[in-house]
């Protein structure tokens, strides 16, 4: 895919970029595509370009030293992954950057980014915004899983990936999701036994309706009273 | 009344993206629509259904905000 500086544009960070900046970085980048099931970088890989999504989706996850792991985020197209090694030199990646589907991003080098952030306070700007708002929705996260009992934990989950990736396709469809149990157990730190027993009981309540690697979200109040633990 | 049905038909997210002073609105109507990741899938209607509030006095409290209909 050929990429346009209008289209380097929707990418959060480069919102205030000059065309002539667009220029320089794609200039200093090369197109990567991977395959379904192959990987952008593996957690501990020396940071040596940033990534922004052309197309396709890549999901970031971290792995433990006994190999069990964790889902951090999932990167939708013109979102910025792998962002670290643009401010700290010698930094390695913390996590994986797997496809889900067949995808190509933009690689950009770190250190040209580096380099440029120098003299372009709009970049830091850009980069600082991203950071603090992962930095939020980690805080938020940290607090559900120390304070927040697991059916509430799960609810939350399901809410926060359906304002982020949600689909409402009819009036009465309800919105879809495209995420397994699996991908819902590793997000929240819990078994894919304690999911399935959520998700079965949420679907006999008719919150949900379950189906092949789709949630589908019937009473979207429904959930919001199960995470906040509402009265109505 | 045709203008009324539009207006149920808005998304929470919509109405308080154009009018955010009804902010007080939703709140006042004791909804937890403010801040809530899924504002942008339910309608106004959806938040008559859902808290089972009266539809007729729902509409007049909430004419007092102007809403924009963008």
């Amino acid at each position: 895919m050929k990429v346009s500086p209008a289209d380097l544009r929707k990418v959060v960070v480069f919102e205030k970029a000059t065309d002539d900046d667009l220029q320089l970085i794609l200039q200093n980048s090369i197109d990567r595509s991977i395959e379904e099931g192959g990987f952008f970088f593996f957690q501990g890989d020396v940071a040596e370009h940033l990534y922004v999504l052309t197309s396709g989706q890549v999901k970031l996850t971290q792995s433990n030293p006994t190999g069990q792991l964790v889902n951090l985020r999932t990167i939708y197209p013109w979102q910025m992954f792998g962002a670290l090694g643009a401010v700290r030199a010698e930094a390695v990646y913390p996590a994986n950057a797997e496809a889900l589907e067949d995808s190509s991003a933009l690689a950009i080098k770190s250190n040209f980014l580096r380099s440029m952030l120098e003299t372009r306070p709009y970049l830091s700007f850009g980069l600082m915004n991203l950071m603090t708002s992962y930095i939020q929705e980690m805080q938020e996260r940290y607090r559900e899983l120390a304070t927040e009992r697991v059916e509430q934990r799960v609810a939350n989950a399901l809410i926060r990936l359906a304002g982020q990736s949600g689909v409402r396709a009819e009036k009465e469809a309800g919105i879809e999701l495209s995420f397994s149990r699996q991908d819902v157990a590793e997000m929240t730190g819990t078994t894919l036994y304690t999911i399935s027993r959520l998700l079965s009981e949420w679907e006999r309540q008719g919150i949900i309706a379950t189906g092949r690697e789709k949630i589908r979200i019937l009473k979207p109040h429904g959930l919001v009273r199960i995470a906040e633990g509402l009265e109505k | 009344m045709n203008e009324h049905l539009e207006l149920l038909d808005l998304t929470v997210a919509d109405v308080l993206k154009s009018t955010p002073a009804t902010v007080k609105f939703f709140i006042g109507q004791h909804t937890a629509c403010v801040g809530c990741l899924l504002s942008h899938f339910c309608s106004l209607s959806d938040v008559v259904k859902t808290y089972e509030l009266d539809e007729k006095k729902f509409l007049e409290d909430l004419s007092k905000y102007n809403v924009q209909k963008t």
